[in-house]
């Protein structure tokens, strides 16, 4: 292959493009500071998470294919690491969250909570406590960045020296460290999301989180191939790989009905006050019908739309549907954060500021560090037969 | 095949050869018989893609629509009971019967229907009389045309077979055919 023509050099546009948008999202943010800071920090939590979990998602995809030793994702594993390389901005963008804590999660102000869910909360109170929650937040941050920083490197260091073999390091590494991804992206769940109820838990929880966060992650991958080989790079990616890829996004969408419905089901039969509460809050008033719009969105439409055969050998439509999770994995993260706090207005205008503050600022920082490296892992002795995978 | 002209190639290459040289001549109802999967052979003979998806697809959903249908007609029409307080017609409870259903249903149909586009189980055939045939199981490839193809014609396919390399010609099927 032509070492030259592999090294990214593109995306002048997408980064013009993203660095505005984070302006403006940035922008929008610091209005939102004098107006409204609760909706500032609410509406910041739900992008911050959206970005987390695919980054996340992105993460675990990156190790699961070095643990396997997968063959046909070496293709789009430079394109992984890209999205797995925003973690270390996304660790900074952390930081204004810590500033809202006391705004964000009520088991900071047990008081305000009423009798009940004050003794709940004061008997959490060794694991729901300021210091606490804002160390195990620098440990979730730290393992990720640390992994995703390690692969990354070795990778690239290959790519510039094929004598330099790191494939047993990545292996071994990835091997090693998913079981540590796995608790840290469990437990940044129940940290920064279920807490934001503190009386009410869900050990389905993590789970139904990881399922959005891989499915979104995959479908960014799907969007960033097609993205890729339109613009001209990655001429060798075939249909077979854009076919294994929609297989990958139908057995994760379904795989996150599976997680959401058991959730949902094993909570609605037993019917305990304490429990029901989370479901009860999301089938009132708009929060009703975002519920129905969200199961459509995230898995009815997608899951029949994916199940054909002919629409994962059509890139550009199979793109328009990883697009489209995309977005329904948006609005689950929402699902997920909001109705706490909006019973009756499920949307604001600083939501949207926030979102494009954190995606176009993630999009911009991972664009530029993929600029000037090859687009593909070089070196990796198994690319020759990732290309030629076929599967019809 | 039920009748047709067969010819025994050496070499899983030539087998491909072969299957390309038979299309380029115009036949379309090839078969090859290989002891093992050849690639590149179904691209060569441009096999089309099975249309068992859309044949499975309606009954999958027939089979949940008549679970989820079973089960209201028994818990909240038939024999309206209380579980707990809980509707009778209570569809979340309802899900995990239909959509096992809908799963079962569509492997149950797959299978009779592959069972029915493909011939088998199929414990003669007219290809078995043909001598040394059996080394197709071993190493050899055999290539043939079906006697219903619109261009047949079993001196010229014979002729053909001959040209591309096959090593012995013989026909499969009943003696007073073509």
């Amino acid at each position: 292959m032509n070492v030259d023509r592999t090294l990214y050099r593109g995306g002048d546009r997408l980064l013009r493009l993203s660095i505005a948008l984070a302006a403006l999202g940035a922008f929008g943010l610091t209005i939102g500071a004098f107006v409204n800071r609760q909706q500032l920090f609410y509406a910041y939590l739900t992008a911050y998470a959206f970005a987390v979990s695919i980054a996340g998602g992105a993460l675990i995809f990156l190790m699961i294919g070095h643990a396997m030793n997968a063959g046909w994702p070496v293709v789009v594993r430079r394109l992984t690491e890209t999205i797995v390389a925003s973690l270390p901005l996304l660790a900074l963008l952390f930081v204004p969250l810590l500033f809202g804590l006391h705004t964000l999660y009520p088991w900071t102000r047990p008081e305000t909570l009423g009798e009940e869910g004050m003794r709940s909360v004061l008997a959490k109170r060794a694991y729901l406590n300021v210091p606490f929650f804002v160390i195990r937040a620098a440990i979730y941050l730290a393992v990720w960045v640390a992994i995703g920083t390690l692969l990354r490197r070795w990778s690239l260091a290959r790519d510039a020296d094929p004598r330099i073999d790191t494939g047993a390091r990545m292996r071994a590494l990835s091997a090693g460290a998913l079981p540590a991804v796995a608790i840290t992206f469990s437990f940044a769940s129940f940290d920064w999301l279920m807490s934001l109820t503190p009386t009410w838990f869900s050990t389905m929880y993590p789970v139904y989180w990881f399922a959005g966060g891989f499915v979104a992650a995959l479908a960014l991958l799907v969007l960033l191939t097609f993205e890729a080989q339109a613009g001209g790079w990655l001429p060798e990616i075939s249909l077979s790989h854009y076919y294994a890829l929609g297989r990958m996004l139908l057995a994760f969408v379904i795989f996150w009905a599976y997680a959401a419905y058991f959730q949902f089901f094993l909570i609605w039969i037993a019917n305990r006050p304490d429990e029901v509460t989370f479901f009860a809050d999301r089938a009132r008033g708009p929060w009703l019908t975002l519920s129905v719009v969200l199961i459509v969105a995230q898995f009815v439409a997608p899951f029949f739309i994916l199940l054909g055969y002919r629409i994962k050998h059509r890139p550009p439509q199979l793109a328009a549907v990883a697009a489209w999770i995309l977005a329904a994995h948006y609005l689950d993260v929402h699902w997920l954060v909001m109705p706490a706090v909006r019973p009756r207005a499920p949307f604001h205008w600083l939501d949207l500021a926030a979102l494009l503050a954190v995606g176009g600022a993630c999009t911009a920082f991972s664009a530029t560090r993929l600029r000037g490296r090859p687009i593909v892992p070089l070196h990796d002795p198994e690319l020759p037969r990732a290309l030629r995978y076929e599967s019809r | 095949m039920r009748a047709g002209v067969l010819g025994e190639l050496m070499t899983p290459e030539a087998m491909v050869a072969a299957i390309v040289g038979l299309r380029a001549r115009g036949y379309r109802r090839i078969d090859a018989f290989s002891p093992y999967p050849v690639h590149g052979a179904e691209e060569a003979a441009e096999m089309k893609r099975s249309r068992i998806d859309w044949i499975v697809f309606p009954f999958a959903l027939a089979g949940a629509g008549a679970a989820y249908l079973l089960q209201w007609y028994c818990n909240a029409f038939d024999y309206p009971l209380n579980v707990g307080g809980r509707p009778l017609h209570s569809a979340p409870a309802f899900i995990p019967i239909t959509f096992e259903m809908g799963v079962l249903t569509a492997a149950i149909v797959g299978l009779i229907v592959y069972f029915a586009l493909t011939g088998l189980p199929e414990l003669w055939s007219p290809v078995f009389e043909v001598e040394g045939f059996e080394r197709a199981s071993i190493d050899r490839f055999w290539v043939g045309v079906d006697a219903g193809d619109p261009r047949f014609d079993r001196a010229a396919v014979e002729q053909a077979l001959v040209e591309l390399g096959a090593a012995r010609v013989a026909w499969a099927g009943p003696r007073w055919a073509p």
